[in-house]
C-alpha cells in the first residue's frame, strides 16, 4: 500500500495539477494551484520579481503561479480562501515522493518546526520569550495527530493570518497588548 | 536592541538606510571608503547577499566589517543560495559579532545572475525565514534546540509594491509582519500611484502600526542606468515616458537626479512611510545633495542627539 498509493496519487494529480509529489499537499489553500510548480517553490505568495504582464521572473512565458492561485482562490469555499494568506511552514524534505493522502490522514503533513510552535514572533518584548501561550502558525493543525505536537486545541490561531482589515486586533490576547505597545513604533 | 529599532520606535524623523555597493576586491579599504560615503547621512547600511544572483564578498563578512567601522549593519539574508541550516548559522554567526538587524529576502532567481547553472535552493521562502529568525530571537533553532542567551534580533523583510498582484502585496507584507518582521524595505517603485495605493492599504489594515516601511530610491547617472535596471533587475519596471524624459533632457544626469528626488519627496509625503532606503549608483556628491534638498540632516537630525550614541547622528549631513 505504501508503495502503491504514491503511484496512484501521482497518476491522478500529475495531469491535473502538475503535482511534484512533495508529500504535503496544500492545494486547497492555494487556489488549487500547486506552489511547487513555482520555479522558486514559494509556498507563501509571489516573489517580488513578477513581471509587468504577470509573467514569471524565471520563465517569462509562464504566468506567475501565485497570480493564478489568487484568481482561482476566489472560486473556492470560504474556509479554504481564508487559509490563503496563512503562513505555510517549510517543506519537510523527508516527505518527497510519499503520498500526501497518507500524510494527511496521519497528520504528518501538518508538523511545523518546533521553534514555530513554542515561540512567539514578537520580538524585544515580554511576549517574545519562549512562551507559555502557544503560538501556532496555521490554524488548521489537527492537534491530536501531530507528531511533535505541543499544540493545545483551543489555543487560538497565533499568526493571525494576515489580518483582514477588521480583525487586526482580534485574534490573540498576547498580540493585543503588543500591538498596543507598538502602536507608537511607527507613528 | 538595535539602534535602528530605537530610531523607528521614536519616530522623530525619517530613518534612512542605504545599500552598500558590492565588494569584489580591495578588501577593507574598499569597504571603508564606501561606508564613509554613506556614514554621514544614514542610520544603517545593508550588507547585501549575492545581489541579483552574482557572487560577491559574503553578506556576513561585509556586515561585520560595517559594524567594525561603527555603523549599524543590516544583514540581508537571501533564500536562494542556502538551506535552512546555513541560513540559521549565518544569522547566529553574525549576531556573535553584534550584527543583529536582519533583513530576510526570497532573492532573485539564479537565472538573473552570471552563473545561471547554479542550483537554486529556496529551502525556505522569505516569510518562513522571518518566522525562523523570530524563533531564534525567542531562543530556539527551528528544531527546538535552545539558544541561550537568544540573539536580540531586529527582523525585517522586503516587499515590492510595484508589481502584480498588487492587491496581494499588502497581504503578503502582513504575513511577514505576523511572522515577526518589524520593518520592510520596499522595492524601488517608478509608479507613484502604486506606492500610494500600497501605503494607503497598509495603513488601513494596520500594517504600519507594527511594521515600519522604508521606501527604496536609487540614484542613477542617467537614462542608461535606468534602462539597465528596467531590463535586468527583476521586479523593477520603469515607464517609457520616464525613460524618455531623462533621455531627452539637456542634462540627463541632472534629470536622473530629479527623478530620484521626486520619488523620495513623494515617498516621504506618504503617511505610513517611515523613511528611505537608498541605493547609490552615482557615488558622487548627489547623496549629500539629496539630503539637503529633502530637508533631512539639518535641524531635524539634531533630534537624534537625545538617542543613545548613534555614530550616524552627527548633524553634518548636507553641509
Amino acid at each position: 500500500m505504501s508503495t502503491l498509493l504514491p503511484l496512484v496519487e501521482h497518476a491522478v494529480k500529475k495531469p491535473i495539477w502538475d503535482c511534484r509529489m512533495c508529500g504535503q499537499c496544500v492545494l486547497h489553500s492555494t487556489g488549487m494551484t500547486c506552489p511547487m510548480t513555482c520555479p522558486k517553490q514559494l509556498r507563501n505568495g509571489p516573489c517580488g520579481g513578477v513581471r509587468e504582464d504577470g509573467g514569471c521572473e524565471v520563465n517569462p512565458e509562464m504566468r506567475c503561479v501565485w497570480l493564478k492561485a489568487q484568481g482561482r482562490a476566489e472560486w473556492l469555499p470560504r474556509a479554504w480562501r481564508e487559509e490563503f494568506d496563512e503562513l505555510r511552514p517549510p517543506v519537510d524534505n523527508q516527505l518527497w515522493g510519499t503520498s500526501s493522502w497518507t500524510n494527511l490522514v496521519t497528520g504528518r503533513d501538518k508538523v511545523t518546526p518546533v521553534s514555530w510552535q513554542e515561540t512567539t514572533p514578537e520580538i524585544g518584548d515580554e511576549a517574545g520569550k519562549p512562551a507559555d501561550t502557544q503560538q501556532v502558525p496555521g490554524e488548521d493543525v489537527p492537534v491530536a495527530t501531530c507528531q511533535h505536537s505541543h499544540h493545545q486545541s483551543g489555543s487560538s490561531s497565533a499568526l493571525p493570518a494576515a489580518a483582514r482589515p477588521a480583525d487586526e486586533e482580534s485574534p490573540r490576547e498576547v498580540q493585543t497588548t503588543v500591538v498596543g505597545a507598538e502602536a507608537e513604533v511607527v507613528a | 536592541m538595535s539602534q535602528l529599532a530605537e530610531l523607528l520606535r521614536s519616530g522623530h524623523r525619517p530613518v534612512v538606510t542605504a545599500e552598500l555597493p558590492v565588494i569584489d576586491g580591495g578588501g577593507m579599504a574598499t569597504v571603508r571608503s564606501q561606508v564613509a560615503h554613506f556614514a554621514p547621512y544614514v542610520d544603517g547600511i545593508n550588507a547585501t547577499d549575492n545581489t541579483a544572483a552574482h557572487a560577491h564578498a559574503s553578506n556576513v563578512a561585509v556586515a561585520i566589517a560595517i559594524r567594525q567601522l561603527g555603523v549599524e549593519p543590516i544583514l540581508q539574508v537571501v533564500c536562494r543560495d542556502k538551506n535552512r541550516l546555513a541560513l540559521q548559522a549565518d544569522i547566529m554567526g553574525a549576531a556573535m559579532h553584534d550584527v543583529t538587524t536582519v533583513c530576510c529576502l526570497t532573492g532573485d532567481d539564479v537565472t538573473a545572475g552570471d552563473e545561471p547553472e547554479s542550483r537554486r535552493v529556496f529551502d525556505l521562502d522569505a516569510p518562513q525565514l522571518v518566522r525562523t529568525a523570530a524563533g531564534m530571537a525567542a531562543g530556539q533553532y527551528m528544531s527546538g534546540r535552545v539558544i541561550d542567551p537568544a540573539p536580540d534580533l531586529f527582523i525585517g523583510a522586503v516587499e515590492n509594491p510595484a508589481v502584480p498582484p498588487f492587491e496581494q502585496r499588502v497581504r503578503r507584507a502582513q504575513t511577514k509582519a505576523a511572522a515577526g518582521a518589524r520593518f520592510l524595505q520596499l522595492q524601488i517603485c517608478y509608479h507613484p500611484e502604486r506606492l500610494e495605493a500600497f501605503t494607503q492599504l497598509a495603513q488601513r489594515v494596520g500594517l504600519t502600526r507594527k511594521t515600519a516601511l522604508l521606501q527604496s530610491v536609487c540614484l542613477t547617472r542617467g537614462a542608461r542606468g535606468l534602462r539597465f535596471m528596467n531590463r535586468e533587475v527583476p521586479g523593477i519596471h520603469i515607464p517609457e515616458e520616464t525613460l524618455e524624459w531623462v533621455d531627452n533632457a539637456a542634462d540627463p544626469a541632472e534629470a536622473a537626479y530629479q527623478v530620484t528626488l521626486g520619488q523620495a519627496r513623494h515617498a516621504l509625503s506618504l503617511p505610513g512611510i517611515s523613511g528611505l532606503h537608498i541605493a547609490d549608483f552615482r557615488m558622487d556628491d548627489s547623496l549629500g545633495r539629496l539630503f539637503t534638498d529633502l530637508g533631512l540632516g539639518g535641524q531635524e537630525m539634531q533630534d537624534v542627539e537625545e538617542l543613545p550614541a548613534n555614530p550616524m547622528s552627527s548633524p553634518t549631513a548636507g553641509s
